[in-house]
């Protein structure tokens, strides 16, 4: 392992880390003054999502972040709000390649929580 | 609302798709326990300019600290538990009244981001790594800095080893403050060395 772990850091983020930082351009995080800016917590949500599961090994951060460039390069995005849904679509299409995420099943989850027939989210 | 009827309010697509998205993956076991919220406080705050300024203010108020710092910032930041360099070393600067350091990466954009979180988009930006090397004095003024025309400016280039962390001076008029009021008044700027702490931010609450 590397001395990230060993000096109690956060193991395999640095790799990630850089990877965020790397992401120049339409396809940057969203920022203010250098800090990771969300405009509401389903946002940082997403974010968490991706960054941990690419982490856990789900999906490379270049599969992540050429997905998340080309539902960018589509349907453009201004500002955190969009930058984030777009990113939903980017961890979405990642996941739909192998048997983890059904799309069927995510859209009758989001139609439950949409008409509140299911409130918590576990 | 007025009506005894429970009315909850519209959420947005974004709220109800991310929702959504981690209910599912929580049933399925691929999302556990708190690790997204684990990632989301390291991304804003643990490897924010938290640990710089948890650093700098401990050296503030511990001498002996505030050596090890100096002599050896890696394992005296690891004292903290603020690591996760990847064998790169840190090296603390401390600004005196005759000198005063600020740091460039003039190569690319090193960054000690463990201790300062993500940098600044002008820290990449071409304009400040090729100009703050030239003409230090002319780039702090277009922070706001002005720094005593007899203290020495000294410009250090990180690189793929070394990482520099700025220890800049006590703001005056803190004398009667905790270690965690400091922390909330060093900035990621001050720690890199391209604005001060003046009195001012004396005022500044505790976050």
């Amino acid at each position: 392992m590397s001395a990230a772990a060993a000096s109690g850091g956060t193991p395999g983020a640095a790799g990630v880390d850089r990877a965020v930082d790397s992401m120049e351009g339409t396809i940057a995080v969203p920022r203010s003054n250098g800090e990771l800016v969300f405009d509401a917590p389903w946002q940082s949500r997403a974010f968490g999502m991706a960054v941990g599961l690419s982490q856990a090994g789900l999906f490379s951060w270049d599969d992540f972040r050429a997905e998340l460039a080309r539902a960018i390069a589509q349907q453009g995005q201004s500002g955190p709000e969009e930058y984030y849904l777009r990113w939903l679509d980017a961890l979405e299409a990642v996941l739909a390649g192998g048997d983890v995420l059904d799309h069927g099943l995510l859209h009758q989850r989001e139609d439950e929580f949409r008409d509140h027939s299911r409130s918590e989210v576990f | 609302m007025g009506s005894n009827h429970h009315h909850p309010s519209e959420l947005s697509d974004g709220e109800v798709r991310a929702r959504a998205l981690e209910s599912l993956l929580r049933e399925k076991g691929i999302l556990q326990g708190d690790v997204v919220d684990q990632i989301v406080s390291v991304y804003t705050s643990d490897i924010g300019p938290l640990n710089g300024a948890r650093a700098v203010a401990r050296a503030w108020v511990d001498p002996g600290f505030r050596r090890r710092l100096l002599d050896n910032a890696t394992a005296a930041l690891g004292e903290l538990g603020i690591g996760g360099m990847e064998g790169e070393n840190m090296v603390a600067l401390e600004n005196t009244g005759s000198v005063h350091n600020v740091v460039v990466c003039t190569l690319c954009s090193c960054y000690p981001w463990p201790v300062l979180g993500l940098p600044p988009t002008w820290y990449k930006d071409a304009p400040y790594r090729s100009r703050v090397v030239r003409e230090p004095r002319t780039v702090l003024a277009e922070f706001g800095t002005t720094i005593p025309a007899d203290t020495e400016i000294r410009v250090w280039d990180s690189n793929s080893e070394i990482r520099y962390l700025v220890v800049p001076q006590r703001p005056p008029g803190t004398d009667g403050f905790t270690e965690e009021q400091l922390t909330g008044l060093v900035t990621r700027d001050s720690m890199i060395g391209v604005t001060v702490l003046g009195p001012e931010f004396s005022n500044v609450g505790v976050q």
